[in-house]
């Protein structure tokens, strides 16, 4: 780590300090440990490593981990190990961003400028941070003032994207403080310009954080971390009645005050609030005949506190005990009337340490809410240290989600598409539908209709089996296997057919699957300016119903231009959409002197996209869209120590895909400058 | 696409064209004839969805039967939007019903099971039944697609209490291939076998 958040472009002193520095990770234990230590698979991303690959958003710099997929469909989301962003939580400083669109948290809504590192914890990890935390759960440490500076940023770029940033710290005696500010905007980009509007519209967006903290005398630190984004995009799109333009709006709240108490070397106890609002509207009028088009509010709050006390019991174990409560609140057109959710935690950690050679985690958490079944989440890990060499670590976790309010209260026909109405599993029963079907609204209660119960959270299992080895200082290369099982996944089924004929939904409790795979990971530090990361990922996937019924011969497709059935065998069956089977990067650094160089390669092969035959699952080649090679370069210099200069390409090949890859421009160009007004190193 | 499914479909009928020709042919006529598949293209069942009424069609003569005779035992199948009925039970007169054979190949169903149960029309219940998944098709509510399920057919009794099998093969105008949602919907392509000896077997 660099001492300050823009002092690593270049090589420099405290960068050759912080490489014999051993990384720490927060996340994995929510307490500091060496990364060498953790006996989870953990990912730590470095403010370097993401300041000379150019990144701007979260999306940018998660693209190019091994494992990790970006999706494109309501915004960006990310993917650990197979399992879909609906399973993924995003952390901010360890606590958890809120405002999913379709399940998807859009990680351009996070600019990386002001982040130390980003921590990403694959496998579940719920019996730590309870729901969402099934997949993986990825922790953006933002920076922390450790000295006195401003500094002020400007990048320009393709499309007219320009991003600007200013920050600074402040710290006396027992006091800090810490600003950070960024713009980002782009006239956005059209693959096809015969329809209105373009690809990406018009947008910009404001992040800004404020972070205070003093200490008072030897046991008392508080503080608070405020943060606030806004985003506005222009949309144009033709309708039947003519063309729709708006401007859609996000505003994001987050209040995270925290006290905490060192009791003694040995007992440590905080309390930590996290107060939190999400708000998008779009309010879209067709122009011709002013007149609103499509008109759409949804605000959540969340609103936690949280304490978490550690305690060193002997000198060997390490407890840790936390107990939380969340209220959270959701006022939008989309369901009738405000709805409330909470639900109480309590989670329970010890780590175990055989000498310097092993160490045993064990960990539980129990989740208990109103609108939804309460769950148990137990994780155990180990990490044996065979020789100074070789390491090998293996865990066990449970994860969960609970059903998001979507699932629990949607209350919504769609009279542009014919009718239809989805109900959340709250607002309609068995007997609801019978009483529609008696007054003669419904024609038709489905099976599905008659099973109509209280939702549960879906589930997962994971397990992880990780082998290290280290052959020297400048090569190492890590090697995990994996495999999930989800279960209770939930989905709509129609529960009714209504006498007009339009269909009714709901959620249910039905679908199970798998992911499974291999990520393997070499660092090769070539000498001392050059230093190479490879990365892999294979993976296998597949919805447990849909395996079963190819296994056995009962699932018929159709050949690419024909209309006749035909059996689908084992082998075309491709498993869950959107999911690549093999992923790999390959990373270049190069530095020397005041110079830096990178140059990456990200690929992913073909990824499932839509179903063509009628099976609805994937089996034929023309489901999938093509897969990609991408090449990105950057490199730049610093000069002294106030001014740092760098510029790059993304897409160097121009790798595009109109249909599938909407968020993928071609190449684009970028220039950024750095300034540091100045800076008093006090440490 | 369309110029592939189009050539999918006359490379069908020739190939139909081809064995019933060679079948003529044939030294002993008398002898048992094998049974040839029929191809019914594009058939509309209630376009307009304004005229509300269903297309009926008759498995034995293969033609389409006028709505006039709708109260007959004329037809065997009829058609409208997405329902399929047989005539018997509360939809007409007639001796017909049917039930959905799922993941089986069309052409290696070789004979109706002794345990296979016929179903009749009740509405809303219909021997064929409706809803996305329950009987003939999927919908894709992200596409609006319609699709045939592949490997379903309908095993069904005419009007006569003849036996038949009947594969739905597109809901949309010309048949393509893979449909779009511009294409023009409830334009029924399908193929039937007809027994017209009485016997379950095909």
């Amino acid at each position: 780590m660099s001492l300050f958040p823009t002092a690593s472009m270049g090589q420099s002193d405290t960068d050759s300090l912080s490489r014999q520095l051993e990384p720490v990770v927060i996340t994995a234990t929510r307490t500091i440990r060496k990364l060498s230590n953790v006996a989870v698979p953990v990912t730590v991303v470095p403010e370097k490593v993401i300041r000379q690959s150019g990144a701007l958003r979260l999306n940018n710099i998660l693209k190019e981990q091994t494992g990790l997929y970006i999706t494109n469909s309501f915004g960006n989301g990310v993917q650990i190990q197979g399992l879909g962003p609906d399973y993924v939580l995003i952390l901010v400083d360890g606590e958890p961003l809120v405002g999913r669109n379709g399940g998807v948290l859009d990680l351009n809504r996070v600019t990386v400028n002001n982040i130390r590192q980003i921590e990403i914890v694959k496998g579940p990890s719920s019996s730590l941070y309870g729901s969402e935390a099934m997949g993986g759960v990825i922790n953006i440490i933002t920076d922390a003032s450790r000295s006195n500076g401003l500094y002020a940023n400007l990048r320009y770029g393709s499309y007219n994207t320009v991003d600007a940033n200013a920050g600074g710290s402040f710290s006396h005696k027992r006091f800090s403080l810490s600003a950070f500010v960024n713009r980002n905007s782009s006239s956005g980009y059209d693959f096809n310009k015969k329809d209105t509007g373009k690809t990406v519209m018009p947008f910009h967006s404001y992040t800004a954080q404020v972070k205070a903290e003093q200490g008072f005398g030897s046991i008392v630190k508080t503080g608070i971390s405020l943060r606030y984004y806004n985003e506005k995009q222009q949309t144009l799109y033709s309708t039947d009645y003519g063309i729709a333009q708006g401007s859609p709006r996000i505003r994001e709240y987050n209040i995270y005050p925290f006290i905490r108490f060192n009791f003694s070397p040995k007992v440590q106890s905080v309390f930590r609030g996290n107060f939190s609002q999400f708000e998008s509207e779009t309010m879209e009028y067709v122009k011709a005949i002013d007149t609103p088009y499509y008109n759409d509010f949804f605000q959540q709050r969340f609103n936690r506190i949280e304490n978490q006390t550690d305690i060193k019991l002997l000198e060997t174990n390490d407890l840790t005990l936390g107990a939380g409560y969340t209220r959270e609140r959701l006022n939008t057109n989309r369901y009738s009337g405000i709805k409330h959710n909470t639900t109480e935690y309590i989670f329970i950690q010890d780590e175990h340490r055989f000498g310097d050679r092993a160490v045993l985690i064990g960990g539980l958490r129990y989740d208990n809410n109103a609108a939804y079944a309460s769950r148990f989440s137990p994780k155990l890990a180990v990490r044996v240290k065979a020789t100074e060499k070789l390491s090998f670590s293996a865990s066990y976790g449970a994860g969960f989600k609970a059903p998001d309010f979507r699932q629990l209260y949607l209350n919504f026909t769609n009279n542009a598409a014919g009718g239809y109405t989805v109900y959340g599993a709250s607002e309609t029963s068995v007997a609801q539908l019978q009483q529609q079907f008696q007054a003669g609204i419904l024609d038709s209660i489905s099976a599905y209709g008659k099973m109509l119960k209280v939702l549960e959270p879906e589930y997962s299992r994971g397990v992880n089996i990780a082998g290290e080895y280290r052959f020297n200082n400048d090569i190492s290369v890590k090697v995990n296997v994996f495999r999930n099982d989800i279960d209770n996944m939930i989905i709509t089924r129609i529960v009714a057919i209504k006498s007009t004929g339009a269909y009714v939904y709901s959620y249910f409790n039905v679908n199970s699957a798998y992911t499974q795979g291999i990520e393997t990971n070499l660092k090769w530090r070539i000498n001392k300016n050059l230093s190479a990361e490879g990365g892999y990922q294979f993976l296998l996937t597949a919805d447990k119903e849909e395996l079963r019924q190819v296994k056995e011969g009962k699932t018929f497709g159709k050949k690419p231009g024909s209309l006749l059935s035909v059996q689908v065998p084992r082998k075309d069956y491709g498993g869950l959409m959107d999911r690549s089977k093999h992923m790999a990067n390959i990373k270049l650094f190069y530095e020397q002197g005041a110079w830096f160089a990178t140059l990456r390669g990200i690929y992913r092969s073909r990824w499932g996209v839509a179903d063509m035959d009628g099976n609805l699952i994937l089996n034929r080649d023309d489901e999938y869209a093509k897969g990609n090679l991408q090449l990105n370069v950057s490199g730049g210099r610093s000069f002294g120590k106030t001014i740092d200069v760098k510029a790059g390409i993304d897409n160097l090949t121009n790798v595009r895909d109109k249909r599938y890859m909407t968020d993928n421009p071609g190449i684009s160009f970028y220039i950024a400058f750095n300034y540091r007004f100045f800076q008093k190193n006090n440490q | 696409m369309r110029n592939k499914s189009a050539l999918a479909v006359s490379y069908f009928f020739a190939m139909t064209m081809i064995i019933a020709s060679s079948c003529k042919k044939d030294d002993k006529p008398e002898e048992e004839i094998p049974l040839t598949a029929t191809e019914v293209k594009s058939f509309a069942a209630d376009p307009t969805a304004n005229d509300n009424h269903y297309a009926f069609y008759s498995l034995e003569t293969g033609k389409e039967i006028a709505v006039s005779d709708s109260a007959s035992s004329k037809w065997d199948i009829a058609f409208r939007s997405t329902t399929i009925i047989t005539n018997g039970g509360a939809s007409g007169p007639g001796a017909g019903g049917a039930f959905v054979q799922r993941a089986t190949s069309f052409d290696s169903y070789a004979a109706i099971a002794a345990d296979s149960a016929f179903h009749t029309d009740n509405a809303p219940a219909y021997a064929v039944p409706t809803g996305s998944g329950n009987g003939w098709y999927n919908y894709d509510f992200t596409t609006n697609i319609i699709s045939s399920i592949p490997g379903n057919f309908i095993v069904l009794r005419t009007a006569s209490g003849k036996y038949a099998k009947l594969e739905i093969l597109s809901y949309y105008k010309g048949a393509p291939a893979t449909p779009v949602a511009d294409d023009v919907a409830r334009y029924y392509t399908f193929r039937f076998i007809y027994q017209p000896d009485g016997s379950k077997s095909f």
